[in-house]
């Protein structure tokens, strides 16, 4: 399978008083790894492995300055509809040096978006061709190792929530490829251990027909 | 002396000192206009107006979420690095809902059909003339008008407040004709967009109230061409 590499800048910006962050996160029914309707890659190579435990999926990079991940296709359209998708990890150590989080928007190895946590804070990535950017940075919240990211998409707005609370939205969002996963970088190790998606309905009566 | 106040001294620093680990977390008072929201900090409801917040146990910052009836909810992200020692939320109020009306006062006629039965002995040539004319009246723009199947929609027309827009419709399509027995069926749609930076169909939702301007409209349908019910 294919591995996922880049570099992580190392300077970590701070929130200046963020405004107006969306709504709260509906409720999702969460599924485990295991659920054979989701084909999660599994693969155990040199540098980094994704195999199914009882547990969940145990992701690990084997290497430094890599990131290895597992994602699979959501059955839903991401372009036309609203949704969330959330993740629930548990990585081995949170520190500076070892990130971890969530990958989406997969187009290949080299073209994709995540949003990944080290102990500092959190940062939004946009992946082109190989080449990182950064789209956010900031500080989170969590009081365990249980980690529990997620997406939610409403009205073109995207919204990542890290354990239940918001941390930032992006506007005009627009996520082409149903492909999310986790992913896990620096010989980093995480325990994958369920998720869940919700496709919403848009509140709108514009396309609706009567029948009379 | 000199002994003496040196020790004085030393003791007042130490007190001091004292005082201020012990209640050294940074705090900064979340203020409220209005003084009547609700205050929520990472979620939880924490008071009305006026709240204190300690930044102890590591946080860094909190989520402060502030809700007041009447006024347009916001959501925003307390940093403990901020200088101040109090800050102030000031709501923007909700002047879609100011400008509408809905279930409060037994309007629930948003996006809901309702029938016109019209007055006997009306033509259909002459239901559809008045009904042609109300909606004229109100809208600029007709979308549909399809006198065959019976069938009228306008276009949206928008109604622009400080931070929010309201867009309404009318629809009315033909129920059942009988011998002399015309039921058309109404409604008006009603959607608002409450984030300005969203553009576009798609930022639009279902608003369960109708702008008051409408509220004529609705009374004359019901008038004109129905049978005054």
């Amino acid at each position: 399978m294919k591995k996922i590499f880049f570099m992580l800048m190392a300077v970590w910006g701070l929130t200046c008083g963020a405004q107006g962050v969306t709504d709260e996160l509906p409720e999702v029914e969460m599924v485990s790894m295991a659920d054979p309707e989701y084909e999660w890659m599994q693969y155990d190579e040199k540098d980094s492995k994704a195999m199914l435990k009882k547990q969940g999926l145990e992701l690990e990079s084997k290497k430094d300055d890599s990131l290895c991940a597992t994602y699979c296709e959501m059955p839903f359209n991401t372009e036309d509809n609203d949704f969330v998708v959330i993740f629930d990890m548990k990585p081995e150590s949170v520190d500076d040096k070892k990130p971890f989080g969530i990958i989406y928007d997969v187009e290949n190895d080299v073209t994709y978006k995540a949003m990944v946590l080290t102990k500092k804070g959190y940062q939004v990535l946009s992946v082109a061709d190989g080449k990182v950017s950064v789209l956010r940075k900031g500080m989170y919240k969590a009081k365990s190792k249980d980690f529990s990211l997620a997406m939610y998409m409403k009205k073109g707005k995207l919204t990542f929530f890290v354990n239940g609370l918001p941390m930032c939205t992006m506007k005009n969002a627009v996520i082409k490829n149903p492909q999310f996963g986790f992913v896990v970088g620096n010989k980093g190790k995480m325990e994958c251990k369920q998720f869940g998606y919700k496709v919403l309905e848009r509140d709108t009566t514009s396309e609706e027909t009567d029948e009379v | 002396m000199f002994r003496k106040k040196l020790l004085l001294s030393v003791v007042a620093m130490l007190l001091t000192s004292l005082c201020c680990s012990a209640w050294g977390a940074k705090k900064i008072t979340v203020k409220t206009i209005p003084e009547t929201a609700t205050i929520f900090i990472d979620g939880q409801a924490v008071g009305e107006g006026s709240y204190k917040v300690k930044f102890d146990g590591g946080n860094e910052f909190y989520i402060v979420t502030v809700v007041a009836d009447g006024y347009i909810g916001r959501r925003y992200r307390l940093l403990k690095s901020n200088p101040n020692n109090t800050v102030v939320y000031r709501l923007n109020e909700d002047e879609a809902m100011k400008a509408s009306t809905g279930s409060e006062n037994g309007m629930e006629l948003a996006n809901q059909w309702f029938d016109i039965t019209c007055r006997r002995g009306m033509s259909e040539d002459m239901v559809w003339k008045r009904l042609m004319s109300i909606a004229t009246r109100y809208f600029s723009n007709i979308e549909v008008r399809d006198k065959a199947a019976g069938w009228i929609k306008t276009q949206w027309a928008v109604t622009k407040f400080a931070h929010q827009r309201v867009r309404t419709r009318l629809e009315v399509r033909i129920s059942f004709t009988g011998e002399d027995v015309v039921t058309y069926r109404a409604r008006i749609v009603s959607e608002i967009n409450d984030d300005l930076d969203c553009k576009g169909s798609d930022c639009y939702e279902s608003y369960p109230r109708v702008l008051k301007k409408y509220e004529p409209m609705i009374e004359e349908l019901q008038t004109s061409v129905g049978g005054g019910e």
